[in-house]
């Protein structure tokens, strides 16, 4: 059917209103309390037209055949400007001093209508300061509220939870709370949305809850920016809250091909982005992502997952080192049709995964299995196969992967380091690992306070073994993990904090002791017997010029260009042997950046973005669930399937919020 | 407080404007609007802005017209606003409370006029607008009001003629009549002439009174 908006003709759809038809042909009407995602208040009274000579509000009044809409006169003007007037009364008239200054509907549709604080009587509503108790997460600023009610349309009828309404005091009007409760005691999920709706600055974002440095969409979910891997855990939480284990590990697997593994060893960034972690205690993102794994009995993803990304290429692709980046970046090229060659120096495929992150943290045989996926993509893997020119194995690829982490254990150069029975510990966890012979005798001292000196130190306590940690760090000040060291502790870890090795004491070339000393007072110097000495004190690439590409200082291979590129064209590094030791999760993501790379070296497009479950449109309704706020974090792992979908039911679902969008300002239309 | 959920103007009586003109001999006009409009203003449920911030908007400016605020302005904003909101669809409370304030200044211009521009309220209901007395010719020291008016409001004895020493907690309907002898009134712009102090009962003299003020002057 035809509608005439200002002599304009236009047709509309049967569904829409005057506003909507008008918006949709891009003629402005200026609205407010209007939003696509919630159902129609006609509360601002700014979008009224006149039709047939009376004024009424487009956003109630359905369109029909032959209409004729008038948008714009004098007396248009003057109803619209009373009701902007009226707003602003009650509205603090300093804009500079909001922080979302002009990022203010509000404030663009005074632009618009070039409506000014004006001849009304300033309004004070006593109401503002309602409740008294701050809030968590959500800032309320409500002397910039104009009850718009855009927040309680989406609290009541988007998320169907309704934890706040319009409310009165005396004869002011506010936005608010049964009994002026906190937002948690009155059922809040603090999904967003009403921050998401709000015109104005009375509902914020707490300061320090979004990066402001990244694009908003982008911001919004917390745990997915701080993911290296960018995996889509909003969208996986909700589907083990669904009990949908499959498609859960899929959603993981769209990203990283080591699902598994992560949900024992991943670091989780995510759970330091976690919202909730404001509200009471962050998700327990990684124990319920290995809960979903574990439980995942049907692989509905694996033939999807195994599916090439592009045609045969014809290239040949070599990586050398088969750790989480060289792996991870092997599987995503050979999808992408590419012939794909794994070189590993050890006998067994996995780099740090198998040789560096001991059993009892990481079982072997789970990353045995997402190392045979990999395998049966295409990919082949060489074991004892160790390359130390890449020059000759250039000849025979199209491009090379340098991924060889950095794996080279150091030792403090010292009088008595080279001693047999001084060890560097990755050497030691690795022979653990390989179950070749280690001689350390029964007390061994690690010098080191990191993550791989306690990694060692338990797998020797499992050994039989008795265990010093000798650290420079004290206390809080130690680099590993709090649960690390705890945990050392509790099975028998004896750690010197704060104290630094003075000499290691030997006799006829045996080690016999350790002389050690606190750091700020040397007058304490002792000798702790010993009959070996581990080295926990950082890790090399082990790159020598005579590998074939530029390195600097501390042997890291370097390019002019900021990507992967090194100084040999078609030879890329990525992963540890770039960046020095970081997490897996991070080898993962940056195999992912590199295989992009290569691919478009190679001709292809660089996109390896896979849908391995399929998304359905997300439920915008997320009810109201009994003291939700208050919902504690499951207090170890996951064990069983409640604990699961309680646990995954305590995620906000940041991401619902990016399915509201911004609202399309007056400047963005073009038609009139 | 409780939770609104949408216009309740079904469940609402505010005064239809047809009582305007059956207003009883005292009333005043523009204190009859002030009412209709505070009570629309607890009464609206606040989703719509002609309810919520226009009627917040009326009370305000016709306070300040009753209370010897009014500007200058002020009938012809009230008088745009109220003919904005009374043809506004979907403001039910502030359409019907605009078309009464409207009516009550189209019959009663001259009373309008009086209160923002003058300070008068002729029938003296606007509290600012008149002070209460005394009469010390029909005061016969009785004591009531002394007993009644809080304390400071009244100053007096037994056998004596009451003063009022502040009205300000003292102008209502209740205590004007409270007077046995009916000798609590209201003063509008003259101010009668009064003891400063109680005096005995039947010793003002009015006359008297002027003639010292004239021997004075």
């Amino acid at each position: 059917m035809i509608i005439t908006i200002d002599g304009k003709e236009i047709s509309v759809n049967g569904e829409q209103t005057v506003l909507e038809a008008a918006l949709a042909a891009n003629i402005y009407i200026p609205n407010l309390c209007t939003h696509p995602a919630l159902p129609v208040q006609a509360g601002c009274k700014l979008c009224v037209v006149e039709i047939d000579g009376r004024p009424v509000q487009a956003c109630e009044t359905a369109a029909h055949d032959g209409m004729c809409v008038t948008t714009k006169s004098d007396d248009i003007s003057r109803r619209r400007n009373v009701a902007m007037e009226l707003m602003l009364a009650g509205h603090p008239q300093d804009c500079t001093s909001c922080k979302v200054y002009l990022k203010c509907e509000l404030q663009a549709l005074m632009q618009y209508m070039g409506t000014v604080h004006s001849r009304l009587r300033t309004v004070q509503r006593e109401t503002n300061s309602i409740p008294s108790v701050k809030n968590p997460l959500i800032l309320r600023e409500m002397e910039r509220c104009v009850q718009c009610g855009r927040c309680v349309r989406a609290c009541e009828n988007l998320r169907g939870v309704g934890a706040i309404g319009y409310a009165k005091h005396g004869g002011e009007t506010y936005i608010g709370t049964e009994s002026n409760a906190g937002l948690a005691e009155a059922g809040c999920r603090f999904c967003g949305a009403c921050i998401e709706v709000c015109p104005t600055g009375a509902l914020q974002d707490e300061e320090g809850v979004l990066s402001q440095e990244i694009a908003k969409h982008e911001a919004l979910v917390p745990c997915q920016v701080e993911c290296p891997a960018k995996i889509d855990i909003s969208e996986y939480l909700r589907l083990i809250n669904e009990g949908k284990y499959s498609q859960a590990h899929a959603v993981v697997r769209e990203k990283a091909p080591f699902p598994h593994t992560l949900g024992y060893i991943c670091n989780h960034r995510c759970e330091d982005g976690c919202k909730r972690g404001k509200l009471n205690s962050s998700i327990s993102i990684r124990n319920v992502k290995r809960y979903a794994v574990e439980n995942d009995s049907d692989m509905m993803w694996l033939d999807a997952a195994m599916a090439p990304l592009g045609a045969k290429s014809g290239k040949k692709v070599a990586v050398i080192g088969s750790g989480p980046c060289g792996l991870t970046a092997a599987l995503y090229l050979q999808k992408k049709g590419h012939d794909v060659t794994v070189h590993e120096k050890l006998p067994v495929a996995g780099g740090q995964l198998v040789t560096g992150i001991p059993e009892y943290r990481l079982p072997l045989e789970h990353v045995q299995k997402e190392i045979d996926f990999i395998k049966s993509v295409g990919v082949e893997i060489k074991t004892n196969s160790n390359i130390d020119s890449v020059t000759r194995l250039k000849e025979g690829y199209d491009a090379v992967l340098v991924a060889i982490g950095a794996s080279q254990g150091k030792k403090l150069s010292m009088e008595g380091s080279n001693l047999e029975g001084a060890y560097a510990a990755l050497d030691l966890l690795r022979d653990v690992r390989l179950g070749l012979p280690v001689d350390v005798g029964q007390t061994v001292n690690i010098i080191g306070g990191g993550n791989v000196a306690f990694d060692c130190a338990r797998t020797l306590l499992r050994m039989g073994r008795k265990v010093n940690i000798i650290c420079l760090e004290k206390g809080e000040a130690i680099p590993a993990d709090a649960e690390e060291i705890e945990e050392g502790i509790n099975e028998g870890v004896v750690l010197y904090d704060g104290t630094a090795t003075v000499q290691i004491e030997s006799e006829n070339g045996v080690i016999t002791g350790h002389r050690i000393a606190d750091v700020d007072d040397t007058s304490t110097e002792r000798m702790i017997p010993c009959d070996s000495i581990v080295f926990a004190v950082g890790q090399g690439t082990g790159l020598t010029p005579e590998f074939g590409i530029d390195i600097n200082d501390q042997g890291h291979p370097t390019s002019d260009k900021s990507d992967h590129t090194t100084s040999v064209d078609g030879v890329f590094a990525a992963g540890d042997v770039m960046t020095g030791t970081r997490f897996v999760i991070e080898a993962i993501a940056a195999g992912r950046e590199v295989a992009k790379e290569i691919d478009r070296y190679l001709g292809g497009d660089g996109c390896i973005d896979e849908t391995l479950s399929p998304r359905a449109a997300k439920e915008p309704k997320i009810g109201k669930i009994d003291g939700f706020a208050e919902m504690t974090r499951v207090a170890s792992h996951v064990h069983t399937c409640d604990e699961a979908t309680r646990e995954a039911g305590r995620c906000l679902q940041c991401d619902l919020r990016r399915d509201i969008g911004p609202v399309k300002l007056w400047t963005e239309y073009t038609a009139n | 407080m409780e939770k609104l959920m949408g216009c309740t103007i079904s469940e609402v009586t505010l005064p239809d404007y047809s009582e305007i003109a059956k207003l009883a001999e005292g009333a005043c006009p523009v204190n009859w609007a002030l009412r209709c409009v505070k009570q629309a203003q607890l009464e609206n449920c606040g989703m719509s802005v002609m309810c919520r911030d226009g009627v917040t908007q009326l009370a305000l400016v016709i306070t300040d017209i009753v209370s010897g605020k009014g500007k200058d302005d002020d009938l012809s904003l009230i008088k745009e606003l109220c003919q904005i909101f009374s043809t506004t669809a979907g403001c039910e409370m502030a359409s019907k409370v605009a078309k009464n304030v409207l009516y009550s200044m189209e019959h009663h211009a001259d009373e309008w006029e009086q209160h923002c521009r003058r300070k008068r309220c002729a029938a003296l209901v606007c509290a600012d607008y008149y002070s209460i007395y005394i009469d010390p010719t029909t005061c016969i020291g009785c004591g009531t009001c002394l007993r009644l008016g809080p304390e400071g409001s009244i100053a007096g004895g037994e056998g004596m003629i009451h003063v009022v020493l502040d009205d300000g907690k003292i102008k209502t309907e209740e205590f004007v009549r409270a007077c046995p002898s009916s000798a609590i009134k209201k003063a509008g712009a003259v101010k009668p002439n009064l003891p400063a102090a109680p005096i005995p009962v039947g010793s003002f003299e009015v006359e008297g009174a002027r003639k010292r003020r004239r021997e004075r002057g």
